[in-house]
This record gives C-alpha cells, structure tokens and sequence, in this order.
C-alpha cells in the first residue's frame, strides 16, 4: 500500500479552528474540554473496536473534518451523534488501508521495549503515585485488585456490599482511580521521577 | 448470570470485536450517548487485560484478545504497565495485611507484668545458651557433611581415573589388534604374491619341492588355496588326519588360477576317515564352472584305498610332485 494513499490528518488543528470546535461542544471552555476528551475517547474506542490499528489517526481525521463543518458554520445539536456520524463516514478509508496499517503495526510491535530502567523508573513513581492518593481510594484500589478468580469476585461483591454501591460503579470507580495513578506516574516520569 | 453479567459479556464481545453488526452499532451508539456506559466500557477492557494477566481469560476469549487488542499499537506498553500495577497492588495488599497482622499480634500478646526482670534475665539466657548449643551442633553436622561429601568426591574421582586408565588400556590393546591384523594381512599378501611369482616361474628340474602348510582348516569359508605351477601335471595329496575325528569326508579341488571367470577343469578328491587314516576313494576330473563347486563330494565306497597312515601326527596338507 502506497503510504500516499493513508489517511494524513492534520494534527494541529489552527487555534482558530479548535476553538470553534470547543465553542460548538459547550459555552463553558473548562466544560467544553472535558466535553472534547470524553468524544475522543469514544472515538478513539470506535475505531479501536471496529478493528483500525491506528485508531488515533483516525480519531484526529474525524475531529478535523466536524471542525472544518463549524468554520464553515455547521451547528452541533448533539455533538456526539454527529461526531459518531462522521466516524462511520471515516470508517471505510481506514479500512481501505488496514493491509497498509497492519503492516506498520508490526513494525511498532516489534520494536524494541523501553527496557528494564525504564521499567524500574515506572515502579518508583506507581509506588510513589499510589502513595499520593487518598486513603480510601487506596484501599479501594488494593481491595479491588486483591485475589485470583473466584476469591477476586467474591471480593468485589463485600467491597461493593460494604461501600453501598454497585458492582459497576465500583468498577468505574476503581477504574477511574487506576487511570488517575497512570496520569501520576505519566506526570512523574516526565517530570524525571 | 443476572442482567450485570449478561451485559458485561456483551461488552467483553465488543471489545473483542465479536459482536454481529447490529448488535454493535447498538453498542456504538450507546457509546456516543452515555459517558458512564463508556467508562464501563473501559473498565470491563481494564478487567480484561488483568484477567489475560492472571491467565483467567476464557478460552474463546484468548485468541481474540491477541488478535484484536494485542494487535494495537501500544498494547505492549499497555499490557506491561498494567501487570506493574497489579504488581504492586498486590505488594501494597501484603504490606497492609503484615501491618495488620503484626497490630493484631501486638494487641494480643500484651507485655506481661508478672514477668519480672529475673525472670526475663534467666529466660534470655537460656535462649541464648539453646542457641549456641544448636549453633554448635549445626556447625558439627555441617562439618560432618562437608567431610562425607569430600570423602565421596575423592572416591569418585578414583573411579573416574581408573575408568579413564581402563580406556586407554583397552584403546591400546584394540590398536595393537589392529596392527597385528594389519601385519598379518600384508604378510598373506606378500605370501600370495610370492606363490604366484613362483608359479609364473617355469620348472627348471624334475623336482618340485615339497611344501608344508600348516594351519589347514576344515571350515569350507576359510578354504586354503594353493597356487600350482603351470608346468605341473600331477599332484598328490597327503592330508594327515588327527585320530579323533568327527569329519569322515574331505573335498579338495584343483582350479585354474590364470582365468577364474573361464570354466576350469576340477579334481574331485573324496576321503573317507577311518581310524588312524584315509582312504581316497577316486580320483576323477570333472569341468565345473568357478564358484559352483559341489558343497559336498558323493563317497563312492567302491574306489581303491589308496593311502593310508596309521600314525598321524598333525594336520597338515603336503603337496609332493610325481614325477
């Protein structure tokens, strides 16, 4: 596959342009980037779950293509449906060019891993992230994650039981908490530990 | 499995790229509408990769996890940074069970008042006395040990320089085998070479010399052949025989040497055994061709003795010219 043919997105889109976009999301700028990251995940998820290697790609194709239909004025009454609606139109390019994707996917794959310094930079700072985080959501996120198989469940189910909530919320919970120590421990190994 | 558990495993097929479009594009559009369906969709993914992590994956489940979400770029950073979590989710869980556990030992056992300072002094000391004694024998047992196993090294290095010294002696012995067959091959072929030159040499007088050949075997695989004189026109034979034995017939036969392919003109020669001798029953000429030789000579009872001894004293096969 000829790499001209593959999907090139702008990243950057102008400062204009993003904030046209972030405008269309919600009047409120810190409420319209909260917005704007919630429908990147989403889209980052669609691709992802339709099979595309290069979901982010995509993603930022989409989001450029509903930001060059604000410029030209398009008005977003439910900006994830419509966000969802240019996905699908994007979906076919990406598949057009998935032997192309698949074979660059490799090639990341196979290339080497960051090693075992690194490795150990990753444990210092999970160590000190989860010393950083509250007290309940730490031992949340130790009860959560503690037991193998049925032991894990069962676990769970007290944990929920004892914090009066659902399964799934506790999950969301804890899921939350985890992505917030990888925010941590993104923050601490770019700060140099 | 309730409503939860159903709803999970829809996810899981999502996730894993199973799911019938239409069912999917249920899913998508759920996805785009609803955050908290979207967080629980990332959580069941982070469940997922912990559970490929502890090989609790379900079967079905394996081969498309690997395809599909191990396949993205990225993944394998992923993957390892979630086994590095659960890592130390798993140390902090020890950590915390060891400091609860040692509180709940330091509540139960409570320094107790009746133990006075003597008390404590002589228990101490006893301890420590206990403790030098079992360090004492330990230190015996383990110098008992070292001793044994030196003891046991020594002996089998002995048997391994006997066996080595046992190898070279029966190297040596298979090479002087070797050589000794070696010279008797040459000499047998030296010996070939000389009977041959001495039958392409014409006959000068009357008399041939009489030769001794020792060593003649009754084994019809190891026949001896005698290599003859052109010139030769009569042969007799004179085999003596031991006076115990079991064999009553002998064949010998006369060949021609020059052209082994041609066919040959042979003298069947058959002896019957009698005690202390033999009888030569006919000497006949027969044409056979080389290498069809008759295995076993017919004894014909009828022919003229013709020799006899009566006081054999060893094999050997001699070989007179007639004049």
């Amino acid at each position: 596959m000829d790499e001209s043919t593959r999907i090139k997105p702008e990243r950057h889109l102008t400062r204009q342009a993003f904030d046209q976009l972030l405008a269309g999301l919600a009047s409120d700028r810190n409420r319209a980037g909260e917005e704007y990251e919630s429908i990147r995940r989403k889209l980052v998820r669609f691709f992802e779950c339709r099979g595309c290697l290069f979901s982010e790609d995509y993603t930022d194709e989409t989001i450029n293509r509903v930001a060059r239909k604000i410029a030209e004025g398009e008005v977003l009454h439910h900006p994830s449906s419509y966000f969802y609606g240019v996905a699908r139109r994007v979906l076919p390019e990406s598949l057009r060019v998935q032997a192309h994707d698949r074979a660059l996917s490799e090639a990341v794959r196979n290339s080497p891993s960051p090693g075992e310094a690194a490795d150990t930079g990753r444990l210092r700072c999970l160590r000190r992230c989860m010393e950083t985080l509250a007290e309940e959501n730490r031992t949340l996120l130790i009860r959560y994650y503690e037991g193998e198989k049925r032991v894990k469940i069962e676990n769970r189910r007290k944990l929920a039981a004892r914090s009066g909530s659902p399964l799934n919320a506790l999950r969301i919970r804890a899921c939350r908490i985890r992505k917030d120590v990888r925010a941590c421990v993104e923050g601490c190994l770019q700060s140099g530990n | 499995m309730d409503h939860t558990e159903d709803d999970d495993r829809r996810l899981i097929r999502y996730l894993l790229g199973l799911l019938p479009e239409e069912e999917l594009e249920q899913v998508e559009e759920r996805l785009f509408a609803d955050d908290e369906f979207a967080e629980r969709i990332a959580a069941v993914e982070m469940d997922l990769i912990d559970e490929y992590l502890r090989g609790e994956l379900l079967p079905a489940d394996l081969e498309p996890f690997e395809r599909r979400l191990l396949a993205r770029p990225g993944s394998r950073e992923r993957v390892a940074h979630a086994r590095q979590e659960l890592r130390a989710f798993a140390e902090l869980a020890r950590e915390v069970q060891g400091g609860a556990s040692g509180d709940r030992r330091g509540r139960s056992n409570p320094p107790r008042r009746w133990l006075g300072g003597a008390v404590l002094r002589y228990a101490y000391a006893a301890t420590a006395l206990i403790a030098l004694a079992a360090g004492a024998w330990l230190a015996l047992d383990r110098w008992r040990l070292q001793d044994r196993l030196a003891r046991l090294e020594a002996e089998r290095q002995g048997w391994q320089q006997s066996e080595r010294r046992l190898r070279q002696e029966l190297t040596e012995q298979w090479d002087r085998e070797r050589k000794l067959a070696d010279e008797l091959q040459l000499e047998q072929r030296k010996r070939t070479e000389l009977e041959l030159d001495q039958a392409a040499t014409p006959s000068s007088g009357p008399k041939f010399p009489s030769f001794v050949l020792p060593g003649v075997t009754r084994d019809p695989a190891a026949a001896k052949v005698l290599v003859l004189p052109r010139t030769l026109k009569t042969v007799h034979l004179v085999i003596d025989l031991e006076p115990q034995d079991d064999h009553q017939r002998y064949f010998a036969a006369l060949a021609s040497a020059s052209s082994p392919l041609s066919p040959a003109f042979h003298s069947d020669l058959e002896f019957l055994v009698e005690p202390g001798g033999a009888m030569v029953s006919r000497h006949h000429r027969k044409a056979f061709a080389p290498g069809n030789l008759p295995q076993r000579a017919q004894f014909d009872p009828c022919h003229p003795r013709i020799y006899q001894r009566t006081q054999p004293t060893a094999s050997s096969l001699r070989l007179e010219r007639l004049g």
